[in-house]
């Protein structure tokens, strides 16, 4: 796992020539330092910087909400139909994203919302992995809990906010990273519902060292190597959770 | 419409727009990212500095794949820009949905272009863009396949680069990988090198007028078989996309294919020796032709009339032999005016390239790829057919079959 990092930051280093010769060299010959400042300077990283973060802030809160509210529903209410609507919710998972840019693109032109920061944000404030992944959490918390809550006046969101969203917190963890890293990865959704260069991502200001051409590897390495950093650190934080919420979410069905 | 009519009613539009309403916006959409998105957008400041009455806002989707998708969505939605890049397939696939434009009026006018302006312009970049008698596109950027080769080796060697692709395949066979550090040529898994090599033996991919497909003829299927046969005799490496222009500059291969426009991307890599560029050899019994690529501009029905002459004034200033001389030895794209070449800073650019001048000059006889919109998606199924031939998934017979039945039955829908 380390091996793609280690090669990112230390091709950063290389001169263009040494980056792509064969056989590859492990250890810069000649550190080149200056690929940083070259990456730095032909993109607007801080507007985009603060794009991205802007939209994964938002992008997570509506998860969060949409993920918690659903999965609540799936896995404490009766209703009619039910698994039936969670497996369509679930065979959304399987349309590739391709296939709905168009309609996307076309209701974001209804609600007047192309090259605007709601186009960016709000279709993706509902994530199916999350609710699943929620739902499944849910769904291991004794049922026991709930009959106590009500004895005790609890009424259904006090049950929810006050004991089901406390101990389902590994599993709001990974949604959160889920969330985040999707939200950072992001690069086709935004270059088709923006126009305005000071909308874009990122992922859009990597894609400036890659060409059809040719790609230039030691400044898409630099540029990569600061534009993960914010996401090493995050998961570094929060690894104990991720791992947690996945051995805890196969404990029952 | 006539020219003199057309004259006044774009004064007449300007002006009013100029007076009344300011600028007139025209929206740009584009695929060009990185340094060529820097070179372009550099040229659209210089055209909105010198034309105080237009406004080009220029929009990099950045890759061709997210232009296509948001300029058919768009054209759904009923919101596309006032221009764009547009391969000819995508353009007759607008031209069908009434999309776009015809470019006659503007073309015929006394702001377009006289006969001797036409002929400046290389034959098969102007004529691409024609459907019947009606002009939907301009040209926009043209480039050729052509091979790399690393000069000093042939100089140093006492070779000359092949000039029959007889001569090609022996030059393999003189430098067999396992007696030294490099293979001759790394043949590519690509659509153009194919396309290119099966055009210069009289081969034909698809006919537009009536939707019949030949990439599975005997031809094609001749031609796929010697190519997996040169990669199974050892003497060249597969190379898919443009990965082996990397080991090229690298100095691990002596021929590589690209995009004539790949030499700048090569040449900031640092070679440690001169590269030099050729078209693709072809057989002594064929013809030596290349393939052109590359877009076109449309302007979209939507926009205004003011918008409309506004988008012209720019193609037309971007396809002066000036800013095409400018563009090219800014970008390696082919300039599409003949003129160009005789410009100072053209002159200048190929004389440091090594067969530069040559390959231009071989653009009034290049050939152009089908522009029926089905091919938007044929070309993705000959170039899966090509890959999985190459690499010996199945036989080249049946893998040109596969990939030209799905073209057939796409087609049948447009025909």
């Amino acid at each position: 796992m380390i091996l793609p990092f280690y090669w990112m930051v230390l091709t950063a280093f290389k001169t263009p020539s040494e980056a792509i010769s064969v056989p590859p060299t492990w250890i810069p010959s000649e550190w080149t330092f200056s690929n940083f400042s070259e990456a730095w300077s032909k993109v607007p990283w801080l507007k985009y910087f603060f794009n991205t973060a802007l939209v994964a802030v938002f992008i997570l809160a509506g998860n969060l909400l949409t993920s918690i509210l659903a999965g609540f529903a799936f896995s404490n209410f009766d209703f009619k139909g039910k698994e039936k609507v969670f497996l369509l919710f679930l065979a959304t998972m399987m349309i590739p994203m391709p296939v709905y840019i168009i309609p996307g693109y076309l209701i974001l032109t209804y609600l007047n919302w192309i090259d605007t920061y709601a186009a960016l944000i709000v279709p993706w404030t509902v994530s199916v992995f999350s609710v699943f992944l929620v739902r499944q959490h849910m769904k291991t918390i004794p049922r026991e809990l709930w009959d106590a809550a009500r004895i005790d006046g609890c009424g259904k969101f006090g049950y929810l906010w006050r004991i089901v969203v406390p101990l389902i917190k590994p599993a709001l963890a990974t949604v959160s990273i889920f969330s985040v890293v999707s939200s950072w990865n992001s690069f086709l959704w935004p270059l088709v519902v923006t126009n305005s260069k000071h909308l874009r991502p990122i992922q859009v200001g990597l894609a400036y060292f890659t060409q059809e051409q040719s790609t230039d590897y030691t400044l898409l390495s630099a540029a990569a190597t600061f534009t993960a950093l914010p996401l090493i650190v995050l998961f570094l934080f929060a690894q104990k959770r991720i791992i947690n919420s996945f051995a805890r979410s196969g404990l029952k069905d | 419409m006539n020219k003199r009519f057309f004259a006044l009613f774009s004064l007449a539009v300007l002006s009013c727009s100029n007076g009344q309403r300011g600028k007139v916006t025209v929206t740009f959409w584009h695929a060009m990212g990185g340094r060529l998105g820097t070179v372009l957008d550099s040229l659209v400041e210089d055209f909105n500095g010198k034309h105080t009455e237009i406004r080009i806002i220029s929009s990099s989707v950045g890759n061709y794949g997210a232009l296509a998708q948001k300029l058919m969505a768009s054209v759904m939605a009923g919101k596309p820009p006032v221009m764009a890049q547009s391969y000819e397939s995508w353009t007759d696939q607008f031209r069908r949905a009434g999309a776009i434009v015809p470019l006659n009026a503007f073309v015929e006018s006394d702001a377009g272009y006289s006969k001797d302006e036409i002929e400046d312009f290389f034959r098969p970049v102007w004529e691409n863009n024609y459907w019947g008698d009606t002009i939907w596109s301009m040209p926009f950027n043209k480039s050729l396949g052509v091979l790399f080769y690393n000069a000093d080796f042939f100089d140093s060697a006492g070779i000359s680069f092949p000039s029959t692709w007889e001569e090609m395949v022996r030059l393999c066979s003189l430098f067999p990988p396992e007696k030294n550090d490099y293979y001759a040529f790394a043949l590519p898994s690509n659509t153009w090198f194919f396309e290119t090599a099966l055009f210069q033996r009289k081969g034909r991919l698809l006919d537009d007028a009536t939707g019949e497909v030949y990439f599975d003829d005997s031809i094609s299927a001749q031609l796929l078989t010697e190519l997996v046969f040169l990669l199974k005799s050892g003497n060249c490496r597969l190379g898919t996309g443009y990965d082996g222009q990397d080991e090229f500059v690298s100095g691990n291969i002596l021929i590589s294919w690209g995009s004539v426009v790949s030499y700048s991307f090569m040449a900031k890599k640092n070679p440690s020796f001169r590269i030099g560029i050729a078209t693709l050899p072809a057989p002594l019994w064929g013809e030596d032709v290349s393939v052109i690529s590359g877009t076109n501009i449309v302007i979209f029905s939507k926009s205004s009339p003011e918008q409309q002459v506004a988008a012209w004034e720019f193609i037309k200033w971007f396809n002066s032999p000036e800013v095409q001389a400018a563009w090219s030895a800014s970008t390696g794209y082919v300039p599409t005016r003949k003129s160009s070449l005789d410009a100072r800073i053209m002159k200048s650019y190929m004389s440091g390239i090594r067969g530069l001048e040559e390959v231009y000059l071989k653009m009034s006889d290049a050939l152009t790829e089908p522009k029926t919109g089905a091919w938007f998606a044929g070309r993705i199924y000959l170039s899966r057919s090509i890959e999985y031939a190459l690499r010996e998934v199945v036989s080249p017979e049946k893998s040109l079959r596969i990939g030209a039945d799905k073209l057939r039955r796409d087609l049948r829908e447009d025909f």
